[in-house]
Order: C-alpha cells, then sequence, then structure tokens
C-alpha cells in the first residue's frame, strides 16, 4: 500500500516537474521541437497551390510599411490604419 | 446617427406625452423600463451616453411613433454596412465593401421605386463619403476627388428620388428632416475632404454654403426642433468660416437655450469634440464668443428664468 502511495506521489512530482520544465522553457528550444519545412519542396518550386487567403492577410499586415516607404500607391486596406476621420470631421446622417 | 437624446425630445415633443405618459410607454416595451430620472437626466444633458437597455427602449418606441419613410430592408442593410466599416478586426473588409457597392449599383440600375433609389443611392454615398478620411489623410488627391464627386452625385440622386416621390405621392410625403440629412451629408463631403486648417479659406466650401443655403436651412430646421444641438453647432462652425457675427450669436444662442453648459466652450457633448478644441470655430471664439459675451448670455437667460418662475 505504502509503495503504491509513494509511487503515485513521485509520478505526480515528476508530471508538475515536466510542466514546469515546459513552460519555463526559452521560446527557442520550443520551437526546436516542430520540423521545419522541407527545404527540397520550395527550391524545386513545388507547384502545391499555397493557402492564398492566409499568405494574403499576413501580406497586409506586414507589407503596408514597406510599400509606403517605397512611396507606391498603397491599397485601402493597407490604409485603413491612417482612415481615423479628424477630431473635428462633419459626421455624416442617414 | 440620430443621437438619443434627440429622440427622446422628439417623443416628448408629442402631444400629451408627459413624463408619466413616456414612462408608461416604456413600460410597454420592456419589462425592466427606465427610471425617470435616467430619463429626465438624458433628456437634459447632451453629453450623456445612453446604456444599451436605454438605448434600444428608445430606438424602439421611436420607430414606432416616428416610422422610417424608406423600405425597412434597406434600412437594415445600412445599418449592416455601418457594422461592417467600424468593425476593426476584419482586416480586409475594403473587399467587402466593394462587393456591397458593386452590388447596390447593380440594383440602382434596375429599381424603379423613387424611395428604394433614394435609399440606395443615400448608402452608395455613405460608402464613398467614408472612404473620404482615408485618402485625404494620405494625401492622395485623385482618388479623393473621385470619392468626393460621386458621393455628393449619389445624395443628389437621393434627394432628388425624395423629391419626386413627394411630387408624386403628397398624402405619404418624406419629411423635410430626410431632405435636411441628405443635404447635410452634401456639405460634409465639401467639409471633410479640405484638411482643418485650410477650411476657413476653400472656395468650394465657401461657394457651397452660399448656394445651398445652408444657414437659413439650419435655422428652418432648428426653428422645427430646437433640441437638435447637432445642427446648431455645425450652423455655429459654418457661421465661423463665414466670419458671420450675427449667425454665431444666433447659433450660440441656440446651444445655450438647448443647454447651458455650451456656454463653457470646453465642453464636450457625446461624440464631439469641444468648441475650442475644433479649427473651425477658431474665428468665432477669437472675435465674438469671448468671456465678457458669453457670461452675458448666461446672465439673460438666468433673467429670463426668474422672470417666468415670477
Amino acid at each position: 500500500m505504502r509503495k503504491r502511495r509513494s509511487f503515485i506521489l513521485l509520478s505526480a512530482i515528476a508530471f508538475l516537474l515536466l510542466i514546469a520544465g515546459c513552460a519555463s522553457a526559452p521560446e527557442g528550444t520550443v520551437d526546436e521541437h516542430v520540423p521545419a519545412p522541407e527545404p527540397s519542396l520550395q527550391s524545386i518550386g513545388s507547384s502545391e497551390p499555397k493557402n492564398s487567403a492566409e499568405e494574403e492577410s499576413l501580406l497586409l499586415e506586414d507589407s503596408a510599411t514597406e510599400i509606403e516607404s517605397q512611396g507606391a500607391v498603397p491599397s485601402a486596406d493597407m490604409l485603413h490604419k491612417k482612415s481615423e476621420p479628424q477630431s473635428d470631421d462633419m459626421e455624416r446622417l442617414d | 446617427m440620430t443621437i438619443v437624446f434627440n429622440k427622446i425630445h422628439r417623443l416628448k415633443q408629442q402631444p400629451g406625452w408627459t413624463w408619466d405618459h413616456f414612462l408608461t410607454e416604456m413600460d410597454k416595451c420592456s419589462v425592466r423600463g427606465v427610471d425617470e430620472k435616467t430619463l429626465y437626466s438624458h433628456y437634459r444633458e447632451p453629453h450623456k451616453k445612453p446604456n444599451s437597455q436605454l438605448e434600444t427602449l428608445i430606438n424602439q418606441l421611436h420607430g414606432d411613433c416616428f416610422p422610417a419613410p424608406f423600405p425597412e430592408e434597406l434600412n437594415r442593410l445600412m445599418r449592416l454596412y455601418n457594422h461592417l466599416f467600424n468593425c476593426k478586426k476584419h482586416i480586409d473588409k475594403e473587399k467587402d465593401i466593394q462587393d456591397l457597392e458593386f452590388f447596390l449599383q447593380q440594383q440602382c440600375e434596375r429599381e424603379v421605386e423613387w424611395l428604394r433609389v433614394s435609399r440606395l443611392n443615400w448608402l452608395l454615398g455613405n460608402i464613398a463619403f467614408d472612404r473620404i478620411p482615408l485618402y485625404r489623410n494620405n494625401g492622395m488627391r485623385e482618388p479623393l476627388d473621385w470619392c468626393k464627386q460621386s458621393a455628393i452625385n449619389h445624395y443628389q440622386k437621393s434627394v432628388s428620388a425624395i423629391e419626386q416621390h413627394n411630387g408624386k405621392y403628397p398624402q405619404a410625403m418624406v419629411g423635410a428632416s430626410h431632405l435636411y440629412k441628405a443635404r447635410h451629408n452634401i456639405l460634409a463631403c465639401y467639409l471633410n475632404v479640405v484638411p482643418q486648417a485650410k477650411r476657413g479659406k476653400d472656395a468650394s466650401i465657401i461657394h457651397y454654403l452660399n448656394v445651398s443655403n445652408y444657414i437659413a436651412n439650419s435655422k428652418q430646421a432648428l426653428e422645427a426642433e430646437p433640441f437638435q444641438w447637432t445642427i446648431a453647432r455645425n450652423g455655429l462652425r459654418f457661421s465661423s468660416l463665414l466670419e458671420n457675427d450675427s449667425d454665431v450669436k444666433y447659433f450660440i444662442s441656440a446651444l445655450a437655450n438647448i443647454s447651458r453648459r455650451f456656454l463653457n466652450l470646453a465642453y464636450q457633448p457625446l461624440n464631439h469634440g469641444a468648441l475650442n478644441e475644433g479649427e473651425d470655430f477658431h474665428w468665432a471664439i477669437e472675435n465674438v464668443l469671448t468671456s465678457d459675451y458669453l457670461a452675458s448670455i448666461e446672465m439673460k437667460m438666468k433673467k429670463n428664468n426668474r422672470g417666468k418662475r415670477s
């Protein structure tokens, strides 16, 4: 009975230590467990269709500042952050 | 967007609408109701933000007493667009707005009923109107001019359609307040395209103000509904841009009659900035709305109130 209790206690402690270890691990070490994408797929130029919606939304977030700095005409979506009315614009009425 | 303050006043203005009657009508709409103090404070204070319960109740009551003349499905579509436009989390909403715009344009071409034509154009005007700050803030002159012109054209078509409807159905005329709103939106297009610092000297704003008779129309609208502080505030704004001291005096008195708080130039009514923070009011504040002048209005109002009590 005692042996059984101490086994359960030890397992619980080991489990807690495992969780605590994962939580305090630096980000890099956690990422290392994630398999990197196969380089060969990209270098060969795979015809595999990409997730276009996901790619587009990432582009919208990331490229706004870059495009502005290049002086290109940004799209309406990219400029939404700058579309706030002035403090004393006239409101439209419905 | 008609604010709850105006709706409470409009409801209260109806014959037989004492506070008791008002509260009874509200009780009919909801089990929880609203207490008299809350209702009265929203009637008196233009800066008070209503909670969602009060807003829903007042909207329901107002809708029952003053049914909108436009088809309900188009009013709901307009609400849907407003929610879409104001949604900050929807990152590529412009594409959805463009799709909606295309649908509306197609509908507009096929539509024959005047009120539907009017409302579809109104919504198309709103879509173009809402793009104005975007292009203005980014200094994109060409699309800005295009948006301004598109919004104005749609609002003008909306006005014409209402006038056609009123001519054809004199027994079911659309009220003057809707025509006023559409014309207000046209003026807002002229104003909002210009950065604040340049508005006083912008020839197109001044020209439109003169040809549209905006100041006279605002005074007329205030005579019918003296509680409309947004109309009085805009009247004051344009009187200031036109540097007309007698009109400035007219509109500041109208504001003071709605609430004496407006005599404090730092006062912020709901969803609007203080007068002393707006560039558009600069001339009026410098030349007419001196502290002595504002104090004299307050004194006069106090005297009048004492006179009424005795």
